[in-house]
């Protein structure tokens, strides 16, 4: 697994390299957006790590860029700035995730193996909360080890909620991911499925926010893939 | 000086009327006298015309009716008077004028010798001179006294209206809003304002360029700020894995950091939530998605802490900006999880009234004691129970108060009902109020 990551603070990008290194990823660094766009077209990178602060051109830009040239590579952008309207423009202009600065590696480690399983490499397939665990390559999911069956709109809010483990998952973008596999999505269709996911997995092991959404508690799993 | 216009109206009456009376007075003088010269010559033109009386012999006594005194002389005899005057000469026998006592009055003497041996006196009472100068000062005065009093009113008028300008811009200065830093437009300013009102202007102007240098900075802060801190905390991260086993003095280290980070954040808020830069910002956000993200933002820390978040309430829009109430809630939510032990509750309620929004952020921590509730609303105040381990800057609840009054909302803190601290912000609805 090869990552591009565009940085122009030295000091972060051989902090990062060599953290991420540990993890095993291969790690390409550039600091400037014109180099970040010419890896891009020789080189073969799998991800692409963006600070939105590069010296010649706004990280934005970068990533409209590589977009326009129908280049489907799983972007993260990191930025110093704050405010949301930069993380909704970085996620409309087609960024996979977003992170602001400072970070916590493990939760940087954990969005990158988000963004490795869309890629579908069989190593990064595996999904473990507690006793539940996924491979997203094989469509299985297990219970203490016993295989469970699940439709393709259960498995997909599954999916969505071990995925992003200990973070909140809004009726919304729940909703979303079952469009992306065109079905029409009446008002109570997610409340549906999750009532029947919690039929076939542990108790309380999808957790109800009132108001805001759907959980996976992290602190219930022993060790995440 | 209590106030301009009263101080000009005084002295310019002040001075008008002091003005008026010595003119008067130099009046009376110069009256006084040209008619002294004109009762002189008539003296001296009766003198003349006595001279060609034929007084061989004596004739006494001629009534004069007090306006006129007379004698005349001959070789030492009394041989004509007028009834007014007494026996004895009235003025010593040298030709020319002077001034006498006799029958009780002051007089004016003309002295005259048309002969050796013929002397004649012929006298006026001085009254008479000072009546008539009197009588010419007074109806020369008299329509001067008189427009005084009219002077007086067009006067203060006039300064009132010399002064509009003046007003104008006073008024324009008082009715202005403390963040308002436009220049000042005053139509038709006269040349002695035109100097203030450029001063003021350039003041304002450079007041502007320095709020906003000052946005700026925190802007490059924040970014000067985060790199070298992530920095830290990635090498930090990078130690610990390569010691291969849990060291405590990292751990604490990257708390440390975790502490600096918020501290950092917390004063750029407190920076950032200032009346210029929420004027600039103004929109219509839905605090009840704000809530969401925020939460969703927050729940790593409320699930490591096994905490229950609830939001209830319904959607709402007001007047604000997205950045502003972001940190409200930040601060309120961040708060209750870190004071709430593991396990505990945390709700947060959003609900719509008439003309204000409330926002009720509770949880079932220990609270803060009713008299220490005052101080916690103050920077950099950490309260007395305050666990020591629990990382916080005692920024959080200024920030809040501070997001508040930019709203011209209002902060109660209370006993919750599961437990312990009960935060309740009411905004003004200006969404309602403008419409």
């Amino acid at each position: 697994m090869k990552l591009l990551l565009v940085e122009d603070d030295i000091a972060l990008a051989d902090a990062l390299a060599m953290s991420l290194r540990s993890e095993s990823y291969a790690v390409d660094c550039v600091t400037t957006g014109a180099q970040a766009l010419s890896a891009l077209s020789c080189n073969d990178i799998d991800m692409l790590i963006l600070d939105l602060g590069l010296p010649d051109m706004d990280g934005l830009e970068v990533l409209v860029k590589v977009r326009h040239q129908k280049n489907a590579i799983p972007v993260l952008i990191l930025t110093a700035r704050d405010g949301m309207s930069d993380k909704i423009t970085g996620l409309d202009l087609g960024a996979d995730d977003y992170l602001p600065k400072p970070f916590d590696m493990p939760e940087l480690f954990a969005r990158l193996r988000v963004m490795e399983r869309r890629l579908g490499t069989a190593n990064s397939a595996l999904i473990t909360a507690g006793n539940v665990s996924m491979d997203t390559a094989a469509h299985d999911v297990r219970v203490d080890n016993i295989q469970i069956d699940l439709s393709r709109r259960e498995f997909m809010l599954l999916k969505a909620l071990m995925e992003n483990l200990g973070r909140i998952q809004s009726k919304h973008q729940l909703e979303s991911k079952l469009y992306e596999w065109g079905d029409e999505v009446a008002s109570n269709t997610v409340e549906v499925h999750v009532h029947n996911l919690r039929k076939k997995l542990p108790t309380d092991f999808i957790k109800t926010i009132r108001g805001v959404g759907y959980s996976i508690n992290s602190h219930s799993t022993a060790q995440t893939a | 000086m209590k106030s301009i216009r009263q101080y000009l109206t005084l002295l310019l009456i002040a001075s008008i009327t002091l003005i008026a009376f010595s003119a008067a007075i130099q009046g009376y003088r110069s009256s006084m006298a040209m008619s002294s010269k004109l009762f002189d010559d008539e003296l001296e033109a009766v003198a003349l015309s006595l001279a060609f009386i034929d007084v061989d012999k004596p004739i006494p006594l001629i009534d004069t009716h007090n306006s006129l005194g007379m004698q005349i002389w001959l070789k030492q005899q009394l041989v004509l008077q007028s009834a007014n005057t007494p026996t004895v000469a009235i003025a010593p026998f040298t030709e020319g004028f002077s001034e006498q006592n006799f029958s009780s009055q002051r007089w004016r003497v003309y002295s005259f010798s048309p002969t050796p041996q013929k002397w004649l006196m012929v006298a006026q009472p001085l009254n008479n001179r000072f009546a008539i100068a009197e009588n010419m000062i007074l109806a020369a005065m008299t329509p001067l006294i008189i427009t005084i009093p009219l002077l007086a009113i067009v006067i203060y008028f006039s300064v009132s209206r010399g002064l509009l300008p003046l007003k104008a811009l006073s008024e324009q200065l008082s009715h202005r809003q403390n963040n308002n830093l436009q220049p000042i437009h005053i139509n038709n300013l006269p040349r002695e304002l035109t100097s203030v009102v450029s001063t003021l202007n350039s003041l304002f102007k450079r007041l502007q360029s320095a709020f906003e240098r000052e946005q700026q900075f925190a802007a490059n802060a924040a970014h000067e700020l985060r790199t070298p801190l992530s920095v830290l905390k990635i090498k930090l991260h990078n130690l610990q894995q390569q010691a291969g086993v849990q060291k405590p003095q990292v751990q604490e280290l990257q708390q440390d950091t975790d502490r600096m980070i918020d501290v950092v954040n917390q004063m750029l808020q407190l920076s950032r939530t200032n009346p210029e830069f929420f004027n600039q910002h103004l929109s219509q956000v839905d605090l009840y998605e704000i809530a969401q993200q925020v939460i969703s933002d927050l729940y790593k820390h409320i699930d490591k802490k096994q905490q229950q978040i609830e939001l209830t309430g319904q959607s709402t829009i007001i007047t604000s900006s997205e950045f502003t109430l972001h940190t409200l809630l930040q601060n309120l939510i961040s708060n209750a999880n870190k004071y709430t032990p593991d396990g505990g509750h945390i709700h947060v309620n959003i609900q719509r009234f008439d003309d204000y929004i409330e926002l009720i952020v509770s949880d079932s921590g220990p609270g803060i004691d009713a008299n220490e509730r005052q101080q916690a609303l103050q920077r950099f105040y950490r309260t007395s129970q305050t666990n020591s381990k629990i990382v916080g800057s005692g920024l959080g609840l200024a920030i809040v108060q501070q997001i508040v009054m930019l709203h011209q909302g209002n902060i109660v803190l209370e006993q919750a009902d599961i437990g312990g601290l009960q935060v309740r912000i009411s905004l003004p609805n200006l969404d309602t109020v403008d419409a």
